[in-house]
């Protein structure tokens, strides 16, 4: 991703799934770790915090915003479902209603299985255009 | 590497301090300045460009401060109870109250406020010197850790 140092410091860009939605990616090395194969519940968070910015922003551009609209987490609140594991994992916002202020998201994240999550957010964003 | 067995076997809140803020995510965000009283802890995340969110703004990424937060709620159980004791998040939430001063260290205070034999629950708050002004919040609830009978 440009101009996005903290994404880069933990290894998170931005991506499509097969469908064209999109998500992030997350490959965590040593920035993410936690504890033997484990990641850290803030590396989790950014993951999901970053999928859901991905989201909004994909969905202004799409609604034809002609400027850049700014988007500002106002909160998120994190379910841990089960450990993140040091492997690539991927998560995907999904937009719950885009307003002219604010947008809400539920967010998931997973290693293998979209099925089984190992955290999902709710998450409140802020639109400034 | 960290385990939570190590961390069980260091002398006191101290030791264990320096383990966690020494390791992975904790040690890259650069955590320092470790302070604790009866239920609190608090470090401070230095500000440095790897952590902005965008290279033009010069302010920290909201996700860094709630790892801070995370990691300032995280270990509080051990400075209430005086003993140590593994309790993962279950949930943790956080506002961004505003957005912080560009190029500031963010302080970040974690408290364990209430706890039971399987539940913990933490408070805390992030800030650039003054607690009174502070710029985000966060709110969560831990489990206690028990190995699985066979």
């Amino acid at each position: 991703m440009n101009d996005t140092p903290y994404a880069n410091f933990l290894a998170i860009r931005e991506d499509k799934d097969a469908d064209g939605n999109p998500i992030c990616v997350m490959n965590p090395g040593d920035t993410a770790f936690a504890r033997e194969g484990v990641m850290h519940g803030g590396a989790i968070a950014a993951l999901l915090q970053a999928a859901g910015k991905h989201a909004v922003t994909h969905a202004l551009k799409a609604a034809g915003n002609a400027s850049e609209p700014t988007v500002s987490t106002i909160s998120i609140t994190v379910d841990y479902l089960r450990p993140g594991k040091m492997t690539a994992n991927r998560a995907i916002g999904k937009i719950v209603k885009l307003g002219a202020r604010v947008a809400n998201l539920t967010v998931q994240a997973w290693n293998d299985d979209p099925k089984k999550p190992f955290a999902t957010a709710k998450l409140t964003m802020g639109i400034q255009r | 590497m960290m385990s939570m067995t190590l961390l069980g076997e260091s002398p006191d809140l101290d030791a264990a301090l320096k383990i966690f803020l020494s390791t992975g995510h904790n040690a890259a965000l650069g955590l320092t300045d470790a302070a604790y009283g009866p239920g609190w802890i608090q470090y401070r995340l230095p500000w440095r460009a790897e952590l902005a969110a965008t290279g033009a703004s010069r302010l920290i990424d909201p996700s860094a401060i709630y790892s801070l937060l995370d990691a300032a709620c995280a270990m509080t159980v051990w400075a209430r109870t005086g003993k140590f004791a593994p309790y993962p998040t279950l949930d943790f939430r956080v506002d961004y109250l505003r957005a912080p001063a560009p190029g500031a260290d963010i302080i970040g205070r974690g408290e364990c406020y209430a706890i039971t034999p399987d539940y913990a629950f933490m408070r805390g708050i992030a800030h650039e010197g003054d607690p009174a002004n502070p710029v985000a919040h966060c709110s969560g609830a831990f489990m206690s850790y028990k190995e699985r009978a066979s």
